[in-house]
């Protein structure tokens, strides 16, 4: 069975990429309800044999875990002489599983949610061939074992998360969105790049192995560079200052991709790559610092933006923004395992979250404006009950699954003595829960129904069963990590043997615990007093603080400053360009080049008169053109060289 | 480093090619022409072509010229073959119809399509 | 088993054989039988490709001669050898498009293709100089008359005189240059050959460059190219697929067997084919520039391709053998499959020779306009296809190969940045849409998708995972 499951590791990658194809080059030929099957059969059986890879992998002791024991090689992909050689080999260690199994996992459950959501779409069989390709390139990414597969697979779901942000195409809302999330993107991918001829430069290599192997002989600065190069990748995928602006306006897209792509699964692809480069991260502490600095940050800042979005996939979209910020700071901590465990419970409850969102928005017929939702407990009850196990579960609640993720990053975070990081966590924590369930009042409690959509009802099973099961996870996800038994890190531990700082989640800092706790629970005690007992205080609030309000309701005004900042004077210039030059020197050029190829080209042609005496003329005046050549150049040189 | 023995090639080659033009291009700016029927003629001695120089014969001849070319070249390798049997044994006749039988199949496909019909 | 002092192998000369029987019971069949239809006798042929296919395989990798050394199979032959079936295979699909009665005899027009491949293999395997002047010739000579097949049409018959004139001077070239070599080196073998290459005599010079005319007229290496848009446009398409894949194939044969045993490093007498080289690139290149019959504009091309073909000599390297015939893979998959794009679209007429003809193709058969759009992106060398990986190759080659080798990408890489110009305007037209009138496209047999789909397939396949192919290559080596 075991050798079974290692011989079928291919097929995980393959499934979804056959599905893809086969939905894309077969799709318009059969019914709309095949694509869907085949979309769901493709992830399943991905997930089947995940999980059955998974058994055979975790019991087994570290030193067959380690990183190539059970990878499965493929092939060479290139080899360019003299020295450049890039293999293909999928990668099955502990860390790559443990996304393999969300991605696979999730992805199941979104991908049947979505047959019903998208049910009425008219590019319903696009959308499963997209979500295929998305969930390919993401195994890809997670099952690489060289930086170079990796940016395939970090540029394939960039690209599969442009289509699918802009899969509603005639909304230019839409079009921008994704547009704007492939040019962040691409900053993140040229960051890569360069951490990558670093490497070449100074190992002669991009593989895991060779990389990781050499970190002692790269030398401190150029590790550093190179952690900082994938830190911008990092950033730019995982929407962490100052790249972070795309990923709000990514929500544009249909609701299953943001739980799927912008949730649950892309976007910690950044956390993935911190975590799996950590040897580079263990040796350039600077490297690691700015990580942890940077999620320090983004976590407490996307935190105190969902307190004043309206739109429910918004908010969100910031809370997404700042769970990853938690990640980050873990993996820059160096607590690599704890930042895994958050992915994995975020990855749960967050698709929750967006999947029960999704639920309401059906339900209204596409509104997502809180202001036009409220009183929908009654109306749509399990849609209410899922979503509030989800917002427990992300405020931290014993014993829902978010509470131990995040009390194992603070916890790694107090250890690591930086007092200001360890502020910001705690008081995003309390941000979290406030924002959460200002979120919940304000969609299904707080008075009666402000909408003037219809209320329909939530009775599709594809759509409900998925949630359910991510309910349950969301509760019983976290339980891994009990304390003083901290399953996680102990599967995890191969991975990261010689990670300097302590991996365990066990032991357990039960005051800690318990303050962080109290904090949430305040957090939520404040939405209700805000946002149901009392709701004259929100307006209170937010006639007295109107210019905080608009600070944070405009996002900081990042999106503004990089306007005036980059985009303005880009354009300007280019504007400039354009009525200075182009018509006239950059127009002309290509005309140029145009006119003198066709040139050369016509005097070839001309040359081609089609009468046979000119060809033949030709023929022999080259052929003495050629000899005199030899007897000038060819045996000049020897005669001259031996005479 | 081109040979100096080769540059007196080049110096050659380009002092032939002006002289040649030279010869050719001089006379026709500096001569006057007052034509005769006499000078028109292509031979000044001799008896004018009285029709097209290259004859057209049908294309049959062609055919029979490349049927015999065939058949002349088996003749060519059948005379050294015949001469050498002896030594050439048993592979050198197997050989020699081998070669016979391919020739024999084109001969066979030639004639069933009517290669040598005359019409 | 040894003859009279004469070795042979019926194993190494196993595929000439199978298509020599081949050939000839296609014959007997159209003779015994009456009015065969054309598809029994392709089929016989395809068959026939089939079976030297089978007696290729057992000798990948494997390095022997027979008939006293005259011929061998060993690194220069086998890749070389398959690529020459695969093309006649897919050149007799390709054929059987044709229109029933243009006057040619299917089993002729068959047998000739047959014959014209034996005289490609026999380049490829023959390591002597009267063995590849055979090849040679018997390849040419059949392809003389099979430019003339297109018989209605006055083109074809003036591709078949141009070729026959030309290639009979190409051909004196060839065996002067032969007999000069020979009398340089007193043998006829190229091994012996090498010894003279080493100093090299000015007989040696000499023969080496009548001989490189010869074979630059072959490749279609400028200035000697002349012949070639016009015979490409005028013999019958199928027969322009088989040309610019076959000759090419076999030429570079000969011409890599040459280069790596008689020279077996840079030699300075190589940089008259380097000259050649770089000019072809740009002749090529910039003459495929306003080319408006898209024959003609893949003749032009394929005079580039030959040349890009020849980077992979240059600097004589190790490498330089299987990058040459990787990019040979590639360019029979993507060539042979742009032809039966065009033959498809024109049922095996010319009515799908110009470029007009492709507007908007793409909204009235979306599948032969990707399909189409794909070789062309090969052939440009855009990443993902095998065109690109072919040209990293080739440019590896290059600049490693010493200032002659930068000179050569360099010209390679001037050559594609033009002829994207050229392929993309094929793409441009067929995607632009447009209104009005829209010529007829043929509805063809499932025989033609055939070459197309693996033509695809292998385009991808190359241009995504290189280096399974790039193994297979260096291991028949």
């Amino acid at each position: 069975m075991a050798d079974f499951f290692l011989g079928a590791v291919p097929l995980i990658l393959l499934f979804p990429l056959v599905g893809a194809a086969t939905i894309a080059l077969f799709g318009p030929y059969v019914q709309r309800s095949a694509s869907a099957f085949i979309g769901c059969l493709s992830i399943g059986l991905s997930f089947l044999l995940t999980v059955g890879t998974s058994f055979v992998i975790f019991p087994l002791s570290p030193a067959q875990q380690t990183l190539y024991t059970h990878s499965k090689f493929v092939g060479y992909w290139a080899h360019l002489p003299p020295d450049l050689i890039i293999g293909f080999r999928l990668l099955i260690d502990p860390l790559s599983l443990l996304w393999m199994l969300i991605i696979t996992g999730v992805g199941l459950l979104i991908h049947v949610y979505s047959v019903s959501y998208m049910a009425s779409d008219k590019n319903y069989r696009t959308f499963f061939a997209y979500m295929n390709l998305f969930v390919f390139t993401m195994l890809l990414l997670v099952m690489a074992d060289n930086f170079l597969w990796l940016l395939v697979g970090w540029g394939g779901v960039g690209l599969a998360s442009y289509l699918l942000i802009g899969f509603y195409y005639d909304r230019p809302v839409a079009v921008l969105a994704a547009r704007k999330a492939l040019i962040m993107n691409v900053i993140g991918d040229v960051g890569i790049m360069l951490a990558m001829f670093l490497m070449y430069a100074h190992v002669g290599s991009v593989s895991y192995q060779n990389v990781f192997g050499h970190v002692a002989t790269i030398g401190t600065s150029a590790l550093t560079w190179i952690g900082v190069w994938l830190l911008l990748g990092a950033v730019a995928k995982s929407a962490q200052l100052p790249l972070q602006t795309w990923l709000p306006d990514a929500m544009e897209g249909p609701t299953p991709v943001s739980a799927l792509i912008h949730a649950a699964t892309m976007v910690t692809a950044g956390v993935y790559l911190i975590a799996r480069a950590h040897p580079i991260y263990d040796n350039a502490p600077a490297a690691a610092e700015l990580v942890a600095v940077v999620g320090g940050v983004t976590a407490l800042f996307a935190a105190t933006i969902g307190c004043v979005q309206y739109d429910i996939k918004r908010v969100l979209a910031y809370s997404t923004m700042s769970q990853i910020g938690y990640m980050m700071l873990a993996v820059g901590a160096g607590a690599f395992a704890a930042g895994a465990f958050h992915f994995m419970t975020h990855a749960f409850f967050k698709a929750l979250l967006f999947m029960s969102a999704g639920i309401v928005i059906h339900a209204l017929g596409g509104e997502q404006d809180i202001r036009k939702m409220g009183g929908l407990a009654t109306r749509l009850p399990f849609a209410y009950w899922t979503f509030l196990v989800g917002a427990v579960a992300i405020a931290g609640i014993f014993p829902f699954a978010g509470f131990f993720s995040k009390d194992a990053i603070i916890d790694a975070v107090l250890k690591l003595h930086h007092p200001y990081l360890f502020v910001f966590t705690v008081v995003a924590a309390g941000l979290t829960a406030f924002y959460m369930f200002r979120l919940v009042f304000l969609t299904f409690l707080t008075g009666a129904y402000r909408g003037d959509h219809e209320v329909h009802a939530e009775t599709e099973r594809t759509m409900t069963v998925p949630v359910a099961i991510l309910a349950v996870l969301s509760l019983i996800g976290g339980w891994i990590v009990l304390p003083h038994h901290d399953e996680l890190s102990f599967l995890l531990r191969s991975t990261f043997a010689d990670a300097p700082f302590p991996q365990s989640m066990a032991d357990f800092n039960g005051w800690l615990s318990f303050g962080v706790l109290l904090i949430a629970l305040a957090g939520i005690a404040f939405a209700w007093v805000a946002y149901q007992w009392r709701p004259q205080i929100a307006a209170a609030l937010h006639r007295s603080l109107g210019g905080v309000h608009a600070l944070l309701t405009n996002a900081y005004y990042f999106d503004t400053i990089y306007h005036w900042l980059f985009e303005w004077p880009v354009l300007a210039l280019a504007q400039w360009l354009r009525d200075a030059f182009e018509v006239d020197a950059v127009d002309a050029l290509p005309a140029l080049a145009l006119r003198a190829g066709a040139y050369f080209g016509s005097l070839s042609n001309r040359w081609e008169t089609g009468y046979l005496r000119r060809y033949g003329l030709t023929f022999v005046v080259g052929a003495a053109l050629l000899l005199f050549i030899y007897l000038f150049v060819a045996h000049g040189a020897t005669a001259g060289a031996a005479p | 480093m081109p040979d100096p023995a080769w540059t007196y090639v080049l110096i050659f080659f380009v002092v032939a090619l002006v002289v040649a033009s030279l010869i050719a291009i001089v006379p026709g700016i500096f001569t006057k022409k007052r034509p005769t029927p006499e000078k028109l003629e292509p031979y000044e001695c001799g008896v004018p072509p009285t029709s097209a120089m290259l004859g057209r014969f049908p294309v049959r001849f062609y055919l029979v010229a490349m049927l015999f070319v065939v058949f002349d070249v088996e003749a060519a390798s059948f005379y050294p073959w015949a001469v050498r049997l002896r030594d050439l044994g048993g592979f050198g006749l197997l050989e020699m119809v081998a070669f016979i039988v391919v020739l024999g199949i084109g001969y066979a496909y030639v004639w069933k399509k009517g290669g040598f019909s005359w019409r | 088993m040894t003859i009279q002092g004469v070795n042979f192998d019926f194993g190494i000369l196993g595929p000439i054989s199978v298509l020599v029987i081949t050939g000839l019971v296609v014959l007997l069949v159209d003779l015994v039988g009456r009015a065969v239809p054309r598809v029994v006798l392709y089929g016989i042929g395809v068959a026939g490709c089939a079976g030297a296919f089978i007696a290729l395989a057992p000798l990948y990798g494997r390095s022997a001669t027979t008939v006293n050394g005259a011929f061998a199979t060993d690194r220069f032959s086998w890749g070389f050898s398959a690529v020459l079936i695969f093309t006649l295979a897919v050149t007799l699909l390709l054929s059987s498009l044709r229109n029933a009665d243009d006057g040619n005899s299917p089993a002729s027009y068959a047998a000739l293709l047959i014959f014209c491949t034996i005289g490609g293999l026999i380049m490829a395997g023959a390591t002597t100089l009267i063995g590849i002047f055979l090849g040679i010739e018997e390849l040419s000579l059949a392809l003389y008359v099979l430019a003339g097949t297109g018989y209605p049409r006055p083109a074809s018959e003036e591709a078949a005189l141009k070729y026959v004139l030309l290639g009979s001077l190409a051909s004196g070239f060839l065996i002067y240059g032969s007999a000069l070599l020979y009398g340089s080196a007193g043998s006829v073998s190229l091994s012996a050959l090498s010894a003279a290459a080493s100093s090299l005599p000015l007989l040696f010079v000499i023969g080496f460059g009548l001989l490189l005319v010869g074979l630059a007229f072959k490749l279609a290496l400028s200035p000697f190219h002349l012949w070639t848009p016009d015979v490409y446009e005028g013999s019958p398409i199928a027969i322009t697929a088989y040309m610019t894949v076959a000759v090419k194939a076999a030429t570079f044969a000969v011409l890599a067997r040459f280069v790596y045993t008689v020279f077996g490093h840079d030699s300075v007498a190589l940089v008259p084919l380097w000259l050649l080289a770089i000019f072809s690139m740009l002749v090529g290149s910039f003459g495929a520039l306003r080319q408006r019959n898209l024959k003609r504009l893949l003749a032009y091309s394929s005079i580039a391709q030959a040349g890009f073909m020849v980077v992979a000599l240059s600097g004589v390297g190790e490498y330089g053998l299987s990058s040459l015939l990787f990019y040979l893979v590639a360019y029979a998959l993507m060539n042979l499959g742009a032809f039966a794009v065009i033959a498809m679209l024109g049922d095996g007429d010319e009515a799908y020779a110009d470029i007009d003809a492709y507007r908007a193709l793409f909204y009235r058969r979306p599948w032969v306009a990707v399909a189409l759009t794909l070789f062309l992106f090969s052939l440009a060398g855009i990443p993902g296809t095998a065109g690109f990986y072919g040209k990293v190759l080739l440019l590896e080659q290059g600049f490693a190969g010493g200032p002659w080798g930068i000179a050569l990408a360099l010209a390679l890489i001037a050559g594609s940045i033009v002829s994207i110009y050229v392929y993309f305007q094929v793409v441009w037209a067929m995607f632009v849409p447009q209104e009005g009138e829209q010529p007829v496209t043929a509805g063809n047999s499932w025989l033609t998708w055939v070459p197309v789909a693996v033509g695809v397939a292998g385009v991808v396949a190359l241009g995504v995972i290189p280096q399974v192919f790039v193994s297979i290559v260096s291991s028949s080596m």
